[in-house]
């Protein structure tokens, strides 16, 4: 493997910014307090949308819209009571009620499936209803990462399998396989665009406008 | 990262969520970022979206056997439409098959007759096709051709074949299933090793 300056593996810092600072947070918590509607209404703007992915992320899709509003209740009523004791802090704030609240499901749903489990042994109740649309877009997005491992080294395959399947740390593997980070982070974002590439190229080939992972795979 | 969610998380800090493993204090700066930066929503949704495929697809890749080299492959034979004793069989048969020519037949298929004169001149030559075999009759009306023989003599003088006679109605036949390449040659009847009559043939 040839060394290659660090500046051009970095991938470039998307553009942009939040727009929310501190005083924004500390002006919207004290106007929550004050009983204003409107800051209500900009507190679920603001969060709304996180707050539903994060709870997606964690728990799925189901009942995420009740689970939401659990959530802001929770902040609202904290904010009103004046719990909230540094308003600059409500970001972190609404991450731990988020993560509570996931934390209290996950615990519930395991609390159930044991009393289930006890009654009707070896029956799930897990949410697997079959999907085929999105079984057949894992099972091609699977394919196109066989290919890209399978169009590389046996060692650079070792190196991926290690990082992602094995959960070895990046500075363990470039110890035992006596690399630096740089190449590490090349060896990973080469395997990255590779996989856009082959994606992109199959997109166009199906040219299929259901194939939404690979436009966003390809980058399209 | 600043908790204020001013700069957005760096693509190995996205993936190292995605695979799980990033502790606090990060794990705090970054979910308060998730929460209110769409961008990276979308950013750890793809980073997800390739970690999960990595794993399922190395997690299944390693239950398999490594491809083997093509060298080796070749060695093995294994690309043969057939199991290679099986294709040796098969070939060997095939060298026999060829060798033997049971297609072929002893006698010609096609056989051509040509009457032979003794008289000379342009006229008098007979012509054959050549790598025919050629039943050729002789006139031997005014000469007693029993026990006579023949022979097939090339323009240069060698004996091209040499043959007993058949003789039948003053006709005097000689079969030559090999069958004369192109060019000039003498038919001799020869009787007590004499030559008694000669006729021209032109094979072309």
């Amino acid at each position: 493997m040839f060394m290659i300056p660090e500046e051009t593996v970095r991938q470039p810092e998307p553009e942009g910014e939040p727009s929310h600072n501190t005083s924004e947070w500390t002006e919207l918590v004290e106007s929550i307090r004050a009983g204003d509607q409107d800051a209500m209404s900009r507190l679920y703007a603001t969060f709304g949308r996180g707050v539903r992915y994060y709870l997606s992320r964690q728990l799925g899709a189901q009942e995420i819209e009740d689970k939401v509003h659990d959530t802001f209740l929770v902040v609202l009523g904290a904010i009103q009571r004046g719990e909230l004791r540094d308003p600059e802090r409500l970001m972190g704030y609404v991450r731990t009620v988020v993560r509570r609240l996931v934390a209290t499901h996950i615990d519930r749903l395991v609390e159930e499936r044991k009393e289930r489990t006890d009654v009707e042994s070896g029956i799930s109740l897990a949410d697997e209803r079959a999907d085929p649309e999105k079984d057949a877009e894992r099972q091609q997005k699977m394919e196109i990462m066989q290919q890209v491992l399978r169009s590389i080294s046996k060692r650079d395959r070792e190196i991926l399998t290690r990082f992602y399947l094995y959960e070895q740390t990046q500075e363990q593997i470039c110890r035992d396989m006596g690399l630096n980070d740089t190449q590490f982070r090349l060896l990973k974002s080469r395997a990255k665009a590779r996989f856009a590439e082959i994606g992109k190229r199959r997109l166009e080939k199906n040219n299929a406008p259901e194939n939404n992972f690979l436009r966003k795979s390809a980058g399209a | 990262m600043s908790a204020t969610g001013k700069a957005h998380p760096g693509d190995e800090l996205l993936e190292l969520y995605a695979l799980g493993r990033l502790d606090e204090p990060e794990l705090g700066e970054f979910e308060e970022h998730i929460l209110v930066c769409e961008l990276c929503q979308d950013r750890l949704d793809e980073a997800t979206d390739f970690v999960v495929t990595m794993q399922a697809a190395a997690s299944q890749m390693i239950h398999e056997p490594e491809p083997e080299p093509a060298w080796r492959r070749l060695l093995r034979l294994e690309w043969l439409p057939m199991p290679a004793p099986a294709l040796a069989g098969a070939f060997a048969l095939l060298v026999a098959v060829v060798a033997w020519q049971p297609w072929r037949s002893t006698e010609p298929a096609h056989w051509q007759t040509v009457q032979l004169e003794t008289m000379r001149g342009e006229a008098a030559q007979a012509t054959a096709p050549a790598g025919f075999a050629l039943d050729l009759r002789l006139d031997a009306a005014d000469i007693d051709a029993a026990g006579a023989t023949a022979q097939i003599v090339s323009a240069d003088g060698n004996v091209v074949a040499d043959a007993a006679l058949r003789v039948a109605n003053g006709k005097a036949e000689l079969r030559h299933a090999a069958g004369l390449s192109a060019g000039h040659y003498w038919v001799r009847l020869k009787k007590s090793g004499e030559t008694v009559r000669e006729y021209q043939l032109l094979v072309r």
